[in-house]
Order: C-alpha cells, then sequence, then structure tokens
C-alpha cells in the first residue's frame, strides 16, 4: 500500500524549502550589503531621512534608522540566526545524548542526578537563568568573539539537561525490551547494545527531538533579544553635523526584533518582519516534527 | 500506596537537589570580582563617522584581543551563598511571597484555560479532514507564535481598537488605581499551555487509537465516543500527564515576558528586572516548588488511573 505524505510533513518541507532559497539567495541575487547604510537622500525634490518606509526609494521591506535595507539584512540574517541555533542545538544534544544514555543504562544515582539537574534547570526558566548568567557574567568576557561564544554554550547548556531526561526516559523503556536482554545475556558491551540496539530504536524519537528543539531555541533567542541580551552589540553612527545614531550591528533576527522594539509603534517594519521571521521558521521546524511523527506513526 | 509515598519521597528528595542547584546558578555572578576603577561595558561596541549623504558600510575595527578586565573569585562566591542559605533558613528571605500569590494567580488561570482548550483542540484533531487540519493549524500557531509577539499584538489591538472605535478591550489600572488589567496577559499566557496541551493529547491519542483493543471496541459495536472516552483516553491520560511538567517549565518562561510587557506585578517581572542575586534564587526556588509538586500530582494520577506505572515510570 503506498503511504501518503502527512500534510505537516509536507507543509513543513514547503517552509523549509523556503527557508533554504532565503539562505541561497544572496548567491544567486543581488542585493545590497547588510551593513551599507546611508542617512540622507534625494527623493524627487526634498530630501528624506530614514527609516525608510516599504517601497520607499526602493527598499522592499524598508529601512532601518541609518539607511541598511531590511530585506538584505533580513537575508543575511537567516544565515546568522540558523548558524546559532543550529550551534546551540549541537551543543544541546552532544551533552544530553551521551548523558541520558548512561543514566538510562546505570539506572540508580545517574538516573536520579540527571531527573534533579532536568528540574532544577527546569524550574529556572532557561530564559531567566541566560540572562543572568550572561549579564552577570559579562565583565569576564571580552569582544564579540567571547560573548557570541558564551552566549551559545549558555544556551546550549540550559537545554542540555531536558534532553537528557527524555534519552534518558526513552532508554530505560527500549533497555527492557526482549532483544536488548539477550544482548546483556549473552555479553554483549555496553557501547555495542548501545550502538545496535538502542539508539536504532531511538532514531525516530530524535528525528522528532532535534527540529522541535529548533524550534525552541529561535524562541528563546528572540525572547532574549526583548531584554537586551544578543550575540552582535551595538555600534554608533555619527555624522559630521554631530548626530549619534545607537544601532545594532549584527543582522541576527533576534537582535534585529529586540534591538527595535521600542519603535514598534513608529515604525512597525523594523521589528514586525524579524519577528515573522522567527515565528515562520520556529513554525516551520515544529511541523516537521509534528510531520516526522505522523510519518513513524505510519510505520508501526 | 506505597509506590505513591516512594514517589513523594524521591521528589522530594530531588526538589532538594534542584533547589541547591538553583541557588548555586542563580549565585554564579555574585563571585565576579572587578579590579578598582573598572568600568562597566559601554552599551556601544565602536563607532564610525559619516557624512549625511554618503553611503557607508559599517566595518568594525581591527582591535587586538585584550584580557578580560575582571575575574571569578570561588571564595567570595561561596560566602555570598552561605549567607543567603542562612538567611533562607533564618526565614530572613519573606518578599517575594506577596508577588508570587500575584504570579501564582495568573499561572494557575493561564494553566486551567490553555489546558481546556488544548484537550480539545486534540480531541478535535481525531476527526480527520478540515477539522484535524484546523486544529494542526492552531496547535503549530501557539507553539510557533512567540509570546512576546501575541503581547506586544494584543497591545496593538487594544490601542486601535480604543483610537478608531472608543472600546476599551484592556484596562490596565481600575477606578481604584490597584486593579491591574488582566485578560490580554491571561490570554496571551494561555496560548502555549493550549497549544502544547493539545500536542500531547494528538501525540498520546494518535499511538492508542491504533491499538488492538480499540479496534475490538470499534468491532463491537461500541460507538465512536464511547471507544475515544472509554478506551483511547482512559490509557492516554498517563502520558498527557507525563508532559505536564515539560509544560510548566515553558509556561513559566513564558510568565516572566508577559509579567514584563503586561505591566503585572509578579514573581516573573522581579526576577527579570531585578539586580539582587537573592530575589533571582527565591523566586527560582518557589518555581522549583511549584514544578516539584505539579510533577508529583501528575504521577500521582498516573499511579492512579494506571496502577501498573511504578514510580519514576
Amino acid at each position: 500500500m503506498r503511504r501518503r505524505i502527512p500534510f505537516s510533513l509536507a507543509a513543513a518541507l514547503l517552509m523549509l524549502a523556503g527557508l533554504a532559497a532565503v539562505l541561497l539567495l544572496p548567491w544567486f541575487c543581488d542585493l545590497p550589503h547588510p551593513q551599507e547604510g546611508v542617512l540622507l537622500q534625494q527623493e524627487g525634490r526634498r530630501l528624506a531621512a530614514p527609516p525608510y518606509r516599504p517601497g520607499q526609494l526602493g527598499y522592499v521591506l524598508g529601512s532601518d534608522l541609518v539607511g541598511r535595507d531590511q530585506l538584505s539584512r533580513l537575508v543575511y540574517g537567516a544565515r546568522t540566526t540558523l548558524g546559532l541555533a543550529l550551534a546551540v542545538n549541537l551543543i544541546r544534544f552532544a551533552v544530553g545524548l551521551p548523558a541520558g544514555l548512561w543514566a538510562g543504562w546505570r539506572r540508580g544515582w545517574p538516573a536520579g542526578a540527571v531527573q534533579a539537574v532536568a528540574n532544577g534547570f527546569g524550574s529556572l526558566p532557561a530564559l531567566v537563568l541566560a540572562l543572568v548568567a550572561l549579564r552577570g557574567l559579562s565583565p569576564l568576557l571580552y569582544g564579540t568573539a567571547g560573548w557570541m561564544a558564551a552566549y551559545v554554550a549558555m544556551l546550549g547548556l540550559t537545554g542540555a539537561p531536558r534532553i537528557a531526561e527524555q534519552v534518558r526516559r526513552r532508554a530505560e523503556e527500549i533497555l527492557l525490551l526482549p532483544h536488548v536482554e539477550a544482548a546483556v545475556a549473552v555479553g554483549a558491551r555496553p557501547g555495542r547494545i548501545v550502538r545496535r540496539h538502542v539508539l536504532p530504536l531511538m532514531r525516530g524519537d530524535l528525528l522528532v527531538m532535534a527540529p522541535s528543539e529548533m524550534g525552541w531555541v529561535l524562541m528563546i533567542m528572540g525572547q532574549l533579544a526583548l531584554f537586551g541580551i544578543y550575540p552582535g552589540g551595538e555600534v554608533t553612527v555619527e555624522t559630521v553635523t554631530g548626530n549619534v545614531y545607537v544601532v545594532e550591528y549584527l543582522a541576527e533576527w533576534g537582535q534585529m526584533l529586540g534591538a527595535n522594539m521600542r519603535f514598534l509603534l513608529r515604525y512597525p517594519w523594523l521589528a514586525v518582519y524579524p519577528a515573522l521571521a522567527l515565528g515562520l521558521s520556529a513554525a516551520a521546524f515544529h511541523l516537521l516534527a509534528e510531520g516526522l511523527r505522523e510519518r513513524d506513526l505510519q510505520f508501526k | 500506596m506505597r509506590d505513591v509515598v516512594r514517589l513523594w519521597l524521591s521528589r522530594l528528595g530531588m526538589m532538594l537537589a534542584a533547589g541547591l542547584l538553583i541557588v548555586g546558578l542563580a549565585w554564579l555572578p555574585a563571585g565576579v570580582v572587578r579590579p578598582e576603577g573598572d568600568d562597566l561595558p559601554a552599551e556601544a561596541l565602536w563607532g564610525v563617522r559619516t557624512e549625511p549623504m554618503q553611503r557607508f558600510i559599517l566595518k568594525p575595527p581591527s582591535v587586538p584581543a585584550g584580557r578580560p578586565r575582571a575575574y571569578w573569585s570561588f571564595s567570595q562566591y561561596r560566602g555570598a551563598v552561605l549567607t543567603y542559605l542562612r538567611q533562607l533558613a533564618t526565614g530572613q528571605v519573606t518578599d517575594a511571597a506577596a508577588r508570587a500569590l500575584v504570579s501564582l494567580r495568573l499561572l494557575s488561570q493561564a494553566l486551567g484555560l490553555g489546558m481546556a482548550a488544548g484537550a480539545v483542540l486534540g480531541l478535535l484533531s481525531l476527526r480527520r479532514g478540515v477539522l484535524r487540519g484546523a486544529s494542526l493549524c492552531v496547535t503549530v500557531a501557539g507553539l510557533a507564535v512567540p509570546d512576546f509577539l501575541a503581547v506586544v499584538l494584543l497591545q496593538m489591538l487594544t490601542i486601535f481598537t480604543y483610537r478608531e472605535f472608543g472600546v476599551r478591550l484592556y484596562s490596565v489600572l481600575g477606578p481604584a488605581g490597584e486593579e491591574r488589567g488582566w485578560l490580554l496577559p491571561l490570554l496571551a499566557l494561555s496560548i502555549g499551555p493550549m497549544a502544547y496541551t493539545a500536542r500531547l493529547v494528538v501525540t498520546a491519542l494518535d499511538e492508542e487509537m491504533r491499538e488492538h483493543y480499540i479496534r475490538t471496541a470499534r468491532a463491537k459495536g461500541l460507538p465512536e465516543v464511547l471507544v475515544v472516552a472509554k478506551h483511547g483516553m482512559r490509557n492516554a491520560v498517563g502520558r498527557v500527564l507525563g508532559g505536564l511538567p515539560g509544560m510548566m517549565g515553558i509556561a513559566l518562561s513564558s510568565l516572566v515576558v508577559i509579567e514584563v510587557l503586561g505591566n503585572v506585578n509578579g514573581l516573573g517581572a522581579t526576577l527579570l528586572w531585578t539586580s539582587s542575586y537573592a530575589a533571582v534564587a527565591t523566586a527560582g526556588l518557589i518555581f522549583c516548588v511549584w514544578i516539584g509538586l505539579v510533577d508529583g500530582l501528575a504521577n500521582t494520577l498516573r499511579i492512579v488511573a494506571n496502577p501498573r506505572v511504578r514510580e519514576g515510570a
């Protein structure tokens, strides 16, 4: 019998194809440099100052406070945002997967420890934890690279215990299956049992967990940005006449949203487009997780 | 009964361990020592100077890497943590109680509303076709729409309706100057739990409804409503309850954002704006107790619903 592709999976693949197109767009399209700005332009017979509205002076999605093209920043921002989210996710799984497997195998106090750590990290919302730690430890960090590394590490470590706990639960269930007990009885080494018998059965769960986690990471990046924690920092642009503008530097969706939130009512395009980009990307990853789960169910 | 007692004992132990972890983490920045004369990091990293009509490209200057200006001292950290624990043991940390009540009220109402709506959405997904599609769309939108965006959009809607039509959807201050608007934060906070519950119900029911006993019940001619209610839901409820602590963690994260944006004077808002590590640690401990209680309660209900489920399973 031919199996149908679930609607959610088809929708997710469509949205992810769109996301991939955005990632590849700079190679096929001549976009302005994301950091290229201008503070005054001739519009007909008058001078116009940024931020330019969507459609004004050829800016499709408008410009920011110093005349940088919003479309270009959103397109280039996809690489930074998704790259950071991916790095955070990799840290979460690199720490959580082995810890969860080990706790599931050993049971007893390691399982209790993983549960306690997961509860502890779950009790202090990841947003607050990252915020407090990044704000408090900021004097120890030097430069943008140090700050970005701490940002990724902190977001990664706040989510790892939850992954470990989910993996532990699933591993304990799988380790009770008869074929695993048989492998233990014939004296197979723990590493081999985990590699040959546990991980293949867990593959479906991990495939669902990974995109879902990506969606949560994007969301928390947006939340943190709202409270002024973002990876790129701010820069000043000063005119020779003495006007000074303070704007966000890095083209990253969370940063673009957080830094421009205060202009939401006056210049809504500054914050709404990055928020939409974050929300749609998170939706694509959540849909992918849902679609993979439904697809997995079809094979059961 | 024995299983329930063991469950609560293990949960108490875990809450204690988690509490110590929270205190340790919240006080981590207390160990930072700044040398004399060192300023806080400047707002802006660097700047450029340009002619107004001349196009420019922002490029960071090539600054040589330097040493961090501060260091972390374990003895200072230990001293701060011990002082806090002493204050906590002697009952001197009490100022969070009133704010905790405000947050608890908002959180419990949002959880109740969100979970009820989520259960309905989850049950709707059992029907094929448009209803399932609509339920999925609402669920995914609920998971994907950032909470801060939901609050801000609702606030914009309030401003728009008041400006254009004179209709006030949300009151910030009541006539006495004390009552705060509650509907908007409540709606915004309930979106996440609604979507999460719907997803838990759909996941659990999707798997349960494929079991052999469901097929048998249908073959015997039992009406579909009874098949779902008596066989599907009864067995799915354990898995739904198992996901509640996870949902609570996500709801607490949203609570912080919504309390700040919705101007609610609760624990979450304190947690975010305070510079006191004691306030952060106390709020974390209160959240830890809430999550521990929800976890314990959910697992107790699982054991009561299905005696085959053992503690910690």
